[in-house]
């Protein structure tokens, strides 16, 4: 079960960085995480990742649906998973259009990312 | 032509036609008998002239007098007057002829004769006759002058000033004609207004109306009410109101309004406009009255729309604030769960914490979904979900007030098409009644409201039903029937719009359902909302 896929989390709010960093490294992943949009294209710069966890708000104007771009240009194709607080129609067709992996309301609860993190790396079901 | 108009006519034809012929007449007439008398006088005098010098004559020759006729025709042959013809002849005392000489006159005659003396005895006359024809001629001649003259003036005095009456009773005809028919355009158009004009005099007596005043008053078929108090009409009130806007405007001169409610909710504007006369003076005004219940409840409705959009901004901002760190709350427990040992205390408060997360979340996300943009669509949505979030929202209150809620619904409820952001707001507000008429009653024990769901049949339409029953104070039976009118409200002052009701009432007509509000005041309220079942099919 002991795996070391890379995992970004970019969010603003450092109760979620600290708390999904924590979920998923129990879980046995090395997680990195940013918590602007700045810190996040370093992070990106420097390094491969396998997975990556991405709030929409990110203040400076800019969005978690330009860190994915920023991760595409990169060459990460691996999958990426938007999470938000204010899910809207507009954002869910963008991040649809970049190829997201799924796109999660918050509050983003212990099970939903555990079974959203497998289905994305190994494959699992999602929705079972 | 008028009835009086007609009589002054025929008299004054009459009069005229009078005084005219009688000038006709009387003229000639007198100018005739005038001139008769002249000449018969001026005959007579002249008889006795030359009697007398006859009678001189017969008094020299008093027993041959009969046979001087030589001496007579001198006196025969004189003419008075040049070209008028005469015969004149003497005759005895028995009539016979004793000399004449004539002329011939024309006749008719006129004869004046004279008695012929011998030493102051009587022996016969003198008998001069002369023609009428030249006074006749005359006479002919004048009326012949006069007449015309007459008829002239008959025209000048009578024909024209009777035809100048003709012509100003024509124009009067066709200026009267054309104020009927302005008159008649004025009613109609006052007529098709919905106002109510009412025209009073100064002590507030009713002059005229139109239709629409009627129909305010629901009275369509009534009678006139001119003659009737307006307080009396509109107020049912035996003197007039203390601050009445018409008195103002009588007093002011000034045009005045004034907005109130009538006693079954209508809400109407009145203006009133003095009418002032030539010499200034205001004898009467014109009150116009608007049924402007519907406009102030658009208004009302836009407001508290404009009201609830705001609202739910703030709501909107202050549950996205909420979102992230009650996203690190339940996070947290999390943590604390997963690395508490199992059965510990720890890890009971750390799901005793997530579980409460939980509920915030769900508020959180009941808010949210309240104040997003309304785009009034109507898709198929089931009713239990509505309910939960509604009670959801408003499950916190109710206790706060001591106030329990028992939810029936079965499992086998039909959808609905609504919207279901709309139908939030009509449960919201039932509920948010019940609330206020449970708290504000003076039972305090059975302090519950039950709402339960069933699917029904009427009138070949499937609909689901949602009953809210309270055993509150109850409405008193005389304003049941009102509590749905916008601005019908038994709050107090400042405490409800009116309009929470009418609104629902509303959205549920808007939804092809149907809204119905039973109670027994001091027992029981029963609101109960029948919405359309979606048919297979339906999205």
């Amino acid at each position: 079960m002991k795996n070391k896929h890379r995992i970004l989390v970019v969010d603003d709010e450092e109760s979620i960085r600290f708390t999904l960093e924590c979920f998923l490294t129990e879980e046995g992943y090395e997680v990195v995480t940013a918590k602007s949009y700045s810190e996040a294209k370093e992070i990106i710069d420097t390094g491969a990742f396998d997975m990556i966890y991405a709030d929409i708000i990110l203040g400076g104007g800019k969005t978690g649906l330009d860190v994915i771009r920023e991760a595409r240009e990169k060459g990460i194709t691996g999958p990426v998973v938007i999470i938000t607080g204010a899910p809207t129609v507009e954002t869910a067709v963008e991040a649809a259009r970049l190829g997201v992996f799924d796109y999660i309301p918050k509050p983003v609860l212990w099970e939903t990312l555990i079974q959203t993190t497998k289905a994305a790396l190994e494959g699992a079901d999602p929705y079972r | 032509m008028t009835r009086q108009a007609a009589y002054i006519s025929r008299m004054l034809t009459w009069v005229v036609a009078i005084i005219f012929g009688m000038i006709v007449i009387v003229f000639p007439a007198g100018y005739f008998l005038i001139s008769y008398e002249n000449i018969a006088g001026n005959l007579e005098a002249l008889a006795e002239d030359v009697a007398l010098e006859l009678s001189q004559v017969i008094t020299e020759n008093p027993d041959v007098w009969e046979y001087q006729q030589i001496r007579y025709a001198g006196y025969l042959s004189q003419r008075t007057w040049k070209g008028h013809e005469e015969s004149r002849r003497i005759l005895d005392r028995e009539g016979k002829i004793v000399a004449e000489k004539s002329d011939r006159p024309n006749p008719p005659l006129i004869m004046r004769s004279a008695p012929l003396y011998d030493s102051g005895k009587v022996v016969g006359s003198l008998e001069i006759y002369r023609s009428m024809r030249p006074l006749i001629e005359r006479t002919i001649v004048i009326s012949a002058i006069v007449f015309p003259l007459c008829l002239g003036a008959f025209f000048l005095v009578y024909m024209l000033p009777l035809k100048a009456i003709k012509d100003s009773e024509k124009s009067l005809r066709a200026s009267e004609a054309k104020f009927r028919k302005l008159s008649q355009e004025f009613t109609t158009t006052l007529n098709a207004t919905s106002d109510a004009f009412f025209l009073v005099s100064r002590d507030l007596k009713v002059i005229w109306t139109n239709e629409g005043a009627l129909e305010l008053l629901g009275q369509g078929n009534a009678p006139d009410l001119t003659g009737r108090y307006c307080y009396e009409l509109m107020h049912q009130r035996s003197s007039p109101c203390p601050d009445c806007y018409l008195n103002s405007a009588f007093t002011s001169g000034n045009p005045g309004s004034f907005t109130y409610s009538l006693p079954g909710g209508k809400l109407l504007e009145a203006r009133a406009f003095p009418i002032r006369e030539e010499d200034g003076s205001i004898r009467n005004a014109l009150a116009v009255m608007t049924d402007v219940t519907e406009k102030s409840t658009l208004q009302a409705e836009a407001m508290r729309a404009g009201h609830l959009a705001s609202l739910g901004e703030l709501a909107a901002g202050i549950a996205h604030e909420i979102n992230n760190p009650i996203n690190g709350v339940i996070n947290y427990a999390q943590l604390l769960l997963n690395w508490s040992p199992e059965g510990s205390r720890e890890k009971e408060i750390a799901g005793r914490i997530i579980k409460e997360g939980h509920r915030i979340a769900r508020i959180v996300r009941g808010l949210l979904s309240f104040a997003r943009e309304r785009k009034k669509e109507k898709f198929a949505v089931s009713l239990r979900e509505i309910l939960d979030d509604t009670v959801m929202m408003t499950a916190a209150q109710l206790k706060s007030n001591g106030i329990s809620m028992n939810i029936a619904i079965p499992e086998t409820i039909a959808q609905i098409i609504a919207d279901p952001q709309q139908i939030q707001q009509v449960f919201l507000n039932i509920i948010s009644n019940a609330r206020y008429a449970l708290t504000h009653s003076k039972k305090h024990e059975d302090k519950a409201l039950s709402i339960s769901c069933e699917n029904i049949a009427a009138d070949g339409t499937s609909y689901v039903r949602t009953t809210f029953y309270d055993r509150g104070p109850g409405i008193p039976a005389d304003i049941l029937e009102k509590v749905m009118n916008p601005f019908f409200s038994t709050k107090p002052s400042g405490q409800g719009t009116g309009l929470g009701l009418s609104i629902s009432h509303n959205i549920v007509k808007d939804h092809g359902g149907r809204m119905m509000i039973e109670s027994e005041e001091g027992v029981y309220t029963r609101v109960i909302i029948d919405l359309p079942a979606r048919r297979d099919g339906e999205e």
